[in-house]
């Protein structure tokens, strides 16, 4: 397969997407990139960040659930005959929301990069960035076949096992990858986006995380943005993959549950301060135990605790599934692996003190 | 020999019997009648006509009488809880206790009080404070070290702390009554012999007005911790418990608990969290008698008594009944 010129790409603002399509850029000095965007202000600060490179960006104004993006007939005519390559990485990423809600932007948005895509008559690749957590309350080994028949933890994950079902449907010649919980950009532990695992790592750090639901031996499969941003672009123009699914995740080296919240302990107590305090580790608990924990916080009227179990509550779940996702697929087409969680999880813990969750940094910005 | 035991417990609890429902009504309650009856409250025990000196004497002297010890052979008394002068006052208020404080009175001190009282001659008085509802644990475990070490054969231990009048039953969702505790500890014994001790005090929540939140946070995870570790101390496992005997907390708190620590909740002596709520003065004791009384605890049973305080303390006894 010869390399891609033209690239669609949906997300391209986000966490994951920025990283790609400036990796992509860098990586195909020819390429030229069209990035969906609802919003021009979003557009600006995707010029900013991307420096020269923008210069091969173009700017598509439209909303990923309308029916054609809600494109001009002037875009779509500019786009069609052009892209070869999609990558499909917008979604909305948040646990909270109803299945209704999720399945808008998720299943809706998908179904439209799938129509746009057959439309496309160059098209090579569609490449449709999931999660790992498809795969909802399995539990065990995950192999990067695997179908997901549910059920799922929250909405998130169903509605992103939705999406994957509606491009595995179409004829297009797709890739599904699936990253686990990306936490930091790279392995010098450095955050620039929190997410649920650092909201919870500081509830466990603020000495407010009673119970978390899951044993000591329960495996959490992290990754770094880099190394997704990394096997994305690799993947996405790799002459060798037609259609698969490939896991972009630590797999055999995922943390455990008990060394992961050992090690955080351990990094944090290097503060005399918060040694002082003598914080102990959240509680492991099975899930009918957790959810009598929280039925019992939410009887007991302590708003503060009752909003912190509460916004826990579709997320830390997961951890009463314990999985291990293969990614035998990935490393051997990649011919590289994610980099084990034990080797820089420290470095993300002491950051997320260095810069108190990066409120410096919001500060700063 | 080094076994030293548990040998008998006698409680007194106050006279006066209130529903969870009349609390209410007296306004002594910060949370819904119906949600401490969720809770597994029923009824507490409230002082009315009596101060906490009083029913201790009446405990004491009914557990030496009972078990036929001389007052004269006990080396040790420990008092925990209630001290000068609260200890003699009949429903005293706040302003009444601190007047009393001036001048002398505050050095009429119960303990020794209730050697003269009882007899006991030979005991050197030890009391304990700052425990809250771990004063009698405290009192125990140094029964057990002052034995252990060859001071004494025989120890007293006794805890009485009631509610101010009129304060609110209600502390962290648990309803409590005013009673007192009795403990004989000594050298030898056929029963309760305490095979263990564990104590975990986090002194940063010494002020339960401030961060209660993080407080009620940390019980479950160094609950967990301290029976785990007082297990292992021991050599045993939660499958080789027998039973758990808890402080009277919320029996949903107990729910939870259990499940944490992987032992049935049948195997949790709940019995008295609806009959009397949870006392100062040493639930954990109480139930231990109780248990005994009802036949549930038998000879040769691993138990563990686990307790939580204010102050912070969490506290565990590992017993061979």
């Amino acid at each position: 397969m010869a390399h891609p010129r033209a690239l669609f790409m949906t997300g391209a603002t986000g966490y994951i997407g920025s990283r790609v399509l400036a990796m992509l850029l860098e990586r195909l000095p020819a390429l030229e990139a069209f990035v969906l965007l609802r919003e021009s202000s979003d557009w600006e600060s995707l010029v900013r960040d991307l420096g020269p490179a923008a210069r091969r960006c173009t700017y598509v104004r439209g909303d990923l659930v309308q029916d054609g993006f809600a494109l001009t007939p002037g875009s779509r005519d500019l786009l069609t005959p052009r892209v070869d390559l999609v990558i499909h990485a917008a979604a909305d990423t948040s646990f909270s929301q109803p299945l209704d809600h999720a399945r808008l932007i998720n299943v809706g948005g998908s179904q439209q990069v799938v129509a746009f895509a057959r439309a496309c008559p160059r098209l090579t690749r569609l490449v449709h960035i999931s999660t790992a957590f498809v795969t909802g309350a399995s539990t065990g080994q995950i192999l990067e076949t695997d179908a997901c028949p549910g059920p799922w933890v929250n909405a998130y994950e169903q509605s992103k096992h939705e999406a994957e079902r509606a491009i595995q449907a179409s004829s297009l010649p797709w890739l599904i990858l699936r990253p686990s919980t990306v936490v930091s950009d790279d392995s010098s532990g450095r955050v620039s986006q929190l997410g649920a695992v650092h909201r919870a790592l500081r509830l466990y750090h603020s000495g407010l995380a009673a119970l978390m639901p899951g044993t000591a031996e329960t495996p959490v499969d992290l990754v770094t943005r880099e190394y997704v941003a990394r096997a994305v672009v690799d993947l996405s123009i790799h002459p060798d993959t037609d259609r698969g699914l490939f896991h972009l995740c630590a797999g055999n080296g995922a943390l455990t549950l008990g060394r992961l919240l050992e090690t955080s302990h351990r990094v944090w107590s290097e503060v005399p301060e918060w040694k002082r305090r003598g914080i102990d580790i959240p509680a492991l608990a099975d899930l009918p135990t957790y959810r009598k924990f929280e039925a019992s916080v939410a009887a007991t009227g302590n708003a503060r605790v009752r909003a912190i179990t509460e916004a826990l509550t579709h997320f830390v779940p997961q951890l009463a599934y314990p999985k291990t996702f293969e990614t035998r697929g990935a490393d051997s087409a990649l011919g590289y692996a994610a980099e084990p969680v034990r080797t820089w999880w420290p470095r993300v813990v002491r950051h997320l003190v260095r810069t108190r969750w990066n409120l410096e940094l919001r500060r700063a910005g | 020999m080094d076994d030293v035991s548990i040998r008998a417990v006698r409680y007194v609890f106050a006279g006066q019997s209130l529903s969870v429902a009349e609390l209410a009504a007296r306004g002594r309650l910060g949370s819904a009648p119906s949600l401490l009856e969720d809770f597994g409250f029923s009824n507490v025990r409230v002082a009315t006509t009596e101060s906490p000196y009083s029913l201790v004497c009446a405990a004491s002297r009914e557990l030496l009488a009972a078990e036929d010890v001389d007052p004269e052979s006990v080396g040790i008394l420990l008092w925990a809880g209630a001290g000068a002068p609260v200890a003699f006052d009949v429903r005293p208020s706040a302003a009444e206790s601190t007047s009393s404080h001036r001048g002398l009175a505050r050095f009429r001190f119960p303990g020794p009080r209730l050697q003269a009282h009882l007899g006991l001659t030979g005991a050197g008085v030890i009391a304990v404070e700052q425990m809250g509802c771990n004063g009698l644990f405290a009192a125990v475990r140094i029964a057990r070290a002052l034995v252990l070490a060859g001071e004494t054969d025989r120890a007293l231990c006794v805890s009485a702390e009631f509610f101010p009048a009129d304060a609110s039953r209600e502390a962290v969702f648990n309803c409590t009554s005013d009673a007192v505790v009795a403990v004989l500890v000594e050298r030898g014994g056929a029963s309760n012999r305490i095979i263990g001790q564990a104590q975990v005090t986090r002194g940063f929540h010494w002020d339960p007005c401030v961060g209660e939140e993080e407080l009620l946070a940390g019980y479950f995870p160094t609950a967990q911790r301290v029976v785990r570790d007082i297990l292992t101390r021991v050599g045993w496992t939660a499958d080789d418990l027998d039973w758990v005997i808890p402080h009277n907390v919320s029996l949903r708190s107990w729910e939870i608990l259990a499940g944490l620590l992987g032992i049935p909740l049948d195997k949790v002596w709940t019995g008295n969290i609806a009959r009397y709520g949870h006392t100062i003065a040493g639930d954990n004791f109480i139930n231990l008698h109780d248990a005994w009384q009802e036949g549930d605890v038998g000879p040769g049973q691993k138990l563990i008594l686990f307790s939580f305080a204010y102050g912070a303390h969490w506290n565990a006894l590992a017993v061979e009944a």
